[in-house]
């Protein structure tokens, strides 16, 4: 009796053992290899927002450069940046569409995590609703009057808002970032990268949300909202033109770079300057001597030639503006001729060409005006995404130059799958 | 430089018993099963060495990856074989495994499998051997190990680490896929092996597929884990070998022949999620599809109105066919393979780097037109792949015995093969058999030039001591 049962014994134990160890281990254990939401802090959310702003900005800036006539992209390996872009349709399904879109939304996510998460204080959503601001301007400057999401759960039920509707939740959310600003205090609990150097307290911070919303404005017409913005901030309009708020770049791990910098004088270069950047500049304009190269050699592709290498940048880590103290001065010209003050505008575009180093305007009005803060526009802020925005704003992108037989200025569509 | 610690763990537990009465056996088995994958690996990328060094600290610039992948699986099954006489056979088994893939490791997911043959032996001269089967099964195809977590990826500004939320979003109840299929088939052999047939039926349903779905970016992320739909393959293969000389001698050859054919039709029969596009570059140059009703292989692209693309092709063949034959006369063997392909279709980007630079065959006359459509019109890039190729050819001849013994060698043999010769095709890329993304299930069928498969030709020299 006893024998049978130790035997018996001897003969489960393998058993008993096996489903005791298979019974230990958890089979639910946490990704070994990535964060997940709960490791995420206010500090996180808030680098990860401004290095994500970077994110796509390569595609982002040459749609805008392309389409804007600004510059060509001639890329042999992807014929989309010479024939969609130039000719149209922008295909929704594509990477020139969707890749700018949905970086702008990643920052969005974050901001919204921001806002919504309990340990955010004032600073963090007043910064986190500028930025979400800026990048659906960012969003706006592509699809225009196609509008942009601003439900931001996934729901495509629910109907993309119009551009009017884009611009008021842009306004409000800069007003309410600006007031959550007003209450944080002297110092943010985060800390910003150098881009930001100059602006990275509430108050200074608050210098770029106003800046943002006179952008705003004066793409509305909003001639009065735009000038109470200006005033706020006329210490940085009247600072050095180069003042401003950048993206940074750098070689460390998981960091960008500037997307638009390339050798000059290489055999092959993919963004080259369009020719009327030279051919409708005034004679002497260092605007244009500081910013393009005048190759000997003529690069074609696609039936698109240029012999204008850009020079606006010198490596590939050089800061990119977000906006500076010299789109603050236009914006202000801009206001003026909005307000039918044609020689405040005037004094704003004769300091900008006196800098330049070429003539004074005279005889602003009504009949010009428009034109030359265009001009003044397109050379003072060059390769920095505005000249599209602002033919559109004025109506006046019939008069962008069309290269070839077909072409064509396309708005960008909302992307397949919204 | 790449260090990796990997430790696999299996261990299972089998009981078997073993039952026989006359003309009947019976063989249980049940067991357990644990298996661990345990996988920590760093990958080192350095730069600007100093000549001769081999130490990573001596690099200009370095960078480093690291992956880990773990993954834990439970299983257990009970599994039944019924031998009746010689002629019949009957198998049952049940399995259930839960794994650290699944969104859910509570509870075990359960396969049942039953299959059966009868053997009807030799039947009036002409089959020597006559067997019906049939099987039924499910089996589960578990989740990647990342489908399961929805995670957060390092995105830095000057030197700060910053959290963005990763493009893909996990989805914690993922559960594995489940394949039912049912086959039936036919082996026979015939006149004193003068032929060998083998037939096969089958359909494939495979249940909470899953898939990477497209999100609205909108929502921050651009990808999604789900099991979304259901999909059902119906299909059918053919062998066929020949053996003539058994039957009409002719000297000394000996001639082989094998063929075989087969195909199958894939349909995506039910898909809880919007369909949607994948692979490719963009709509307008070709792109796949997973819609309800729709091939999963289905590549559309627009037809002048972007907004709503057709289907112009499936990147799966309406049959593939091989023929082996072999001969051998004395010391003499030939061998040949050819292998043939029909339908299927590529997106042929390579025809419209061609035509952007000038230079495809058809230029002047349709090249222009082309270029003009680009954008609305995608057709023109979207070929059939069928060709007929000779997949290898060899030759061999082996000396005779009496001409090497004298050396020590008992056996000489020479040879010259060749592979990938000859290929008859309309398709007016490199090569038909395009796969631009590696070896993908789905998605691999677009051509931005990539090499075709070498020629190859070898010299080969045998011998026996």
């Amino acid at each position: 009796m006893k024998t049978i049962k130790r035997k018996t014994i001897m003969r489960l134990l393998p058993i008993v053992l096996v489903l005791f160890w298979t019974g230990c281990e958890d089979l639910a254990f946490p990704d070994p290899n990535n964060p997940t939401d709960d490791t995420a802090t206010i500090q996180s959310l808030v680098t990860g927002a401004e290095a994500e702003m970077r994110s796509g900005f390569g595609v982002y800036i040459r749609d805008l450069l392309v389409v804007g006539r600004e510059a060509y992209y001639l890329e042999p390996a992807d014929p989309r940046y010479t024939g969609e872009l130039l000719r149209g349709p922008i295909d929704g399904g594509g990477f020139l569409c969707y890749t700018p879109w949905a970086a702008n939304y990643k920052v969005i996510k974050n901001c919204q995590t921001i806002i919504n998460s309990p340990d955010a204080d004032a600073g963090a959503i007043g910064f986190a609703q500028t930025v979400q601001a800026y990048c659906l301007m960012r969003v706006l400057n592509l699809t225009d009057t196609n509008g942009a999401r601003t439900n931001y759960d996934g729901d495509i039920a629910t109907p993309i808002a119009t551009k009017a509707e884009v611009l008021t939740e842009i306004e409000s959310l800069l007003d309410a970032g600006s007031t959550s600003l007003a209450t944080a205090g002297s110092a943010f609990s985060f800390t910003l990268s150098s881009g930001f150097d100059g602006f990275n307290t509430p108050s200074t911070f608050d210098h770029f949300n106003r800046g943002l919303r006179a952008r705003a404005a004066v793409l509305q017409d909003d001639w009065s909202a735009a000038q109470t913005a200006l005033t706020a901030i006329a210490d940085w309009m009247n600072a050095d033109a180069n003042v401003g708020v950048y993206h940074v770049f750098s070689s460390g791990a998981n960091d960008g770079d500037n997307q638009m910098y390339e050798a000059p004088d290489a055999a092959t270069l993919k963004l080259m300057v369009h020719p009327t950047f030279l051919t409708d500049s005034e004679e002497g304009d260092t605007r244009v001597s500081n910013n393009v190269l005048v190759r000997s050699d003529t690069i074609t592709y696609d039936g698109l030639q240029s012999y204008l290498a850009p020079t606006k940048y010198s490596d590939s880590y050089d800061p990119v503006p977000m906006m500076r103290a010299e789109e603050l001065k236009l914006l202000q010209a801009e206001v003026h001729i909005g307000n039918s003050n044609f020689s405040g505008a005037e004094g704003i575009l004769n300091t900008l060409r006196t800098a330049a180093g070429v003539a004074d305007y005279t005889g602003t009005d009504a009949s010009n005006a428009v034109d030359r803060v265009l001009h003044e526009k397109r050379y003072s802020l060059f390769l920095e995404g505005h000249r599209l925005a602002d033919m559109r704003h004025y109506g006046k992108t019939a008069s962008l130059p069309l290269d070839r037989e077909g072409d064509a200025v396309c708005t960008f569509p909302i992307p397949e799958g919204e | 430089m790449t260090t990796t610690d990997n430790l696999n763990s299996n261990l299972s537990l089998n009981v078997i018993h073993k039952m026989k009465t006359s003309g009947m056996s019976f063989n249980t088995t049940a067991g357990l099963q644990y298996e661990t994958y345990d996988w920590n690996s760093v990958f080192v990328h350095a730069k600007g060495m100093i000549p001769t060094q081999t130490n990573v600290d001596n690099a200009s610039s370095q960078a480093v990856y690291h992956d880990r992948k773990k993954r834990q699986d439970r299983g257990q099954f009970f599994q039944e074989e019924i031998t009746v006489g010689d002629d019949i056979y009957l198998a049952f088994s049940m399995r259930g495994d839960v794994s650290s893939t699944m969104g859910d490791t509570e509870t075990k997911e359960w396969y049942p499998k039953a299959a059966g043959s009868y053997q009807l032996g030799e039947i009036a001269g002409l089959f020597d051997n006559l067997k019906f089967r049939g099987a039924y099964g499910q089996t589960g195809n578990m989740p990647q190990a990342k489908a399961k977590y929805t995670t957060m990826a390092s995105s830095n500004i000057g030197g700060v680490n910053g959290l963005v939320s990763s493009s893909t979003r996990g989805n914690s109840g993922i559960k594995p896929e489940r394949t039912t299929e049912t086959e039936l088939g036919v082996d026979a052999s015939l006149m004193e092996g003068f032929a060998t047939v083998e037939a096969t039926m089958y359909t494939q349903n495979i249940e909470d597929l899953i898939l990477l779905v497209d999100l609205p970016s909108s929502s921050g992320a651009s990808y999604a884990w789900e099991n979304g739909g259901e999909m059902e393959t119906k299909g059918m293969e053919f062998a066929l070998g020949l053996n003539p000389t058994k039957l009409v001698s002719a000297g000394g050859l000996d001639w082989n022949l094998h063929m075989t054919y087969y195909t199958n039709e894939s349909k995506v029969t039910s898909l809880n999620v919007p369909a949607y596009n994948f692979g490719g570059f963009a709509t307008f140059l070709g792109t796949y599809r997973i819609q309800e009703g729709y091939s999963p292989t289905s590549i559309i692209g627009s037809e002048g109105d972007l907004a709503s693309p057709t289907v112009l092709g499936d990147e799966n063949p309406d049959y593939r066919f091989s023929l082996r034959n072999s001969f051998s006369v004395g010391p003499f063997a030939l061998s040949f393979l050819i292998d043939k392909k029909e339908g299927g279709h590529a997106i042929n980007l390579a025809k419209l780097i061609y035509d952007l630079g000038g230079t495809t065959v058809d230029y002047e006359a349709n090249g222009g037109k082309r270029l003009e459509e680009l954008g609305a019109v995608t057709a023109p890039y979207v070929e059939s792949t069928s060709y007929t190729a000779l997949r290898d050819l060899s030759l061999t001849y082996t000396l005779p015995g009496s001409l090497t013994e004298g050396y020590g060698v008992s056996y000489l043999q020479v040879g010259l093969s060749a592979r990938n010769w000859w290929m008859a095709s309309d398709y007016p890329g490199l090569s038909p058999e395009v796969s631009q993304f590696g070896n993908e299930a789905v998605g691999g069928s677009v051509d931005t030039s990539p090499y075709p498969l070498s020629k190859s030709l070898y010299l080969t020299l045998s011998m026996g001591f």
